[in-house]
């Protein structure tokens, strides 16, 4: 009974043609890939001596401003502007409800709690991330 | 096939909307002029606006209004201000004042007179006290931003109960926050000499009582 057998390592290649016809394709793109970076097509449009894209775009004026109270009453921190004591308290909340409690409540170092709790039973401190969502837009 | 029934209740909640929809009294031509030149910006997208939207422009509008030439230089000037600040600091801040806004009355007067006691006090004591405050963890720090009651004994709780799932964790604290402060005592007392398991449970048990008949279950669970 006949047995082929191959052997490892040693794949059939095919024909000497095809493996020279691809090396020469690689070279072509290779050649094309660099020379995109020096050579603009004409045909494409793209005029390389005037400023085009982002930096064009930053350049120009938006095409609508909101005035400054119009920013404001459409910004989503008017509550927050609106009232200038409350907002310089919060900002030293937890400093001022500590100092409230005589500074010396727990919660200071001095008497760390027995087991620090792997997971926070507090409720998430609220932190919206408005600026993404800042303002109504204006139509 | 609707019954004839069907169809009419139909047609009237249809009507309904409708009529709801037409006596809005948000709806821009309803707008006195003075709101309507404020809002002006908004006008050609008023309509596709939500509610909520629509209901906070009117409200800031009518603030606005409400304020004199130098309150309206001076809104502007801390507007300015704050778009100078960086976003993070922006959030932060955000943060601060909704934790500021959701405290109830009597707790934020508590603040409002600590920190004028505070501004009083020499600079160096100031920096002190920051100091000192500044060397707690940030768990600890955040824990005082639920306002001076709740600050004194979250971090016990929270070493108490370390695994509340966080969909329990709010009427937890609710629960905690609306005992009287000697029946919060003996709960964390109770618990502290239970086991993890049955301290779990007590929580629970203190949740789904009828917040009437939490301090009687204490007094039940105390005396066994």
């Amino acid at each position: 009974m006949a047995v082929t057998a191959t052997t490892p390592g040693c794949a059939r290649r095919g024909p000497r043609w095809l493996r020279y016809s691809l090396i020469a394709l690689l070279i072509l793109l290779l050649a094309a890939l660099v020379g995109s970076f020096f050579w603009k097509p004409a045909f494409l449009g793209i005029d390389t001596s005037s400023s085009h894209g982002f930096e064009a775009l930053r350049a120009r004026e938006p095409a609508t401003t909101l005035s400054p109270t119009a920013a404001a009453l459409g910004g989503a921190d008017f509550e927050l502007l609106d009232d200038p004591d409350g907002e310089r308290i919060a900002r030293d909340l937890d400093l001022y409800a500590w100092y409230a409690m005589g500074a010396n409540a727990p919660g200071t170092n001095a008497n760390p709690p027995p087991a620090p709790p792997p997971e926070s039973t507090l409720p998430e401190t609220p932190a919206p991330d408005a600026d993404s969502m800042e303002g109504t837009s204006a139509q | 096939m609707p019954s004839k029934f069907t169809s009419w209740t139909l047609l009237c909640t249809l009507l309904l909307a409708l009529a709801a929809r037409g006596s809005d009294i948000s709806e821009w031509s309803t707008l006195d002029p003075g709101t309507q030149q404020l809002l002006a910006p908004w006008r050609d997208g008023w309509a596709m606006l939500g509610a909520s939207d629509r209901g906070r422009l009117l409200t800031n509008a009518k603030h606005w209004q409400a304020m004199d030439a130098t309150a309206r230089e001076a809104f502007l000037r801390r507007s300015s201000d704050w778009q100078e600040l960086a976003p993070a600091e922006r959030s932060r801040r955000r943060a601060r004042y909704a934790a500021w806004q959701a405290l109830p009355p009597d707790e934020q007067a508590r603040v409002r007179a600590a920190a004028t006691q505070f501004a009083a006090l020499p600079a160096a004591q100031q920096a002190q006290l920051r100091a000192r405050f500044a060397a707690m963890d940030a768990d600890q720090q955040r824990a005082w931003l639920l306002g001076p009651s709740t600050g004194s004994w979250i971090e016990q709780a929270r070493a108490l109960f370390p695994y509340v799932p966080e969909g329990e964790r709010d009427a937890t604290l609710r629960m905690l926050q609306a005992l009287p402060a000697d029946a919060r005592a003996q709960l964390m007392a109770l618990a502290q000499r239970l086991p993890d398991d049955q301290r779990e449970q007590l929580r629970k048990q203190m949740l789904e009582t009828d917040p009437a008949q939490r301090e009687a279950l204490l007094r039940q669970r105390m005396a066994r």
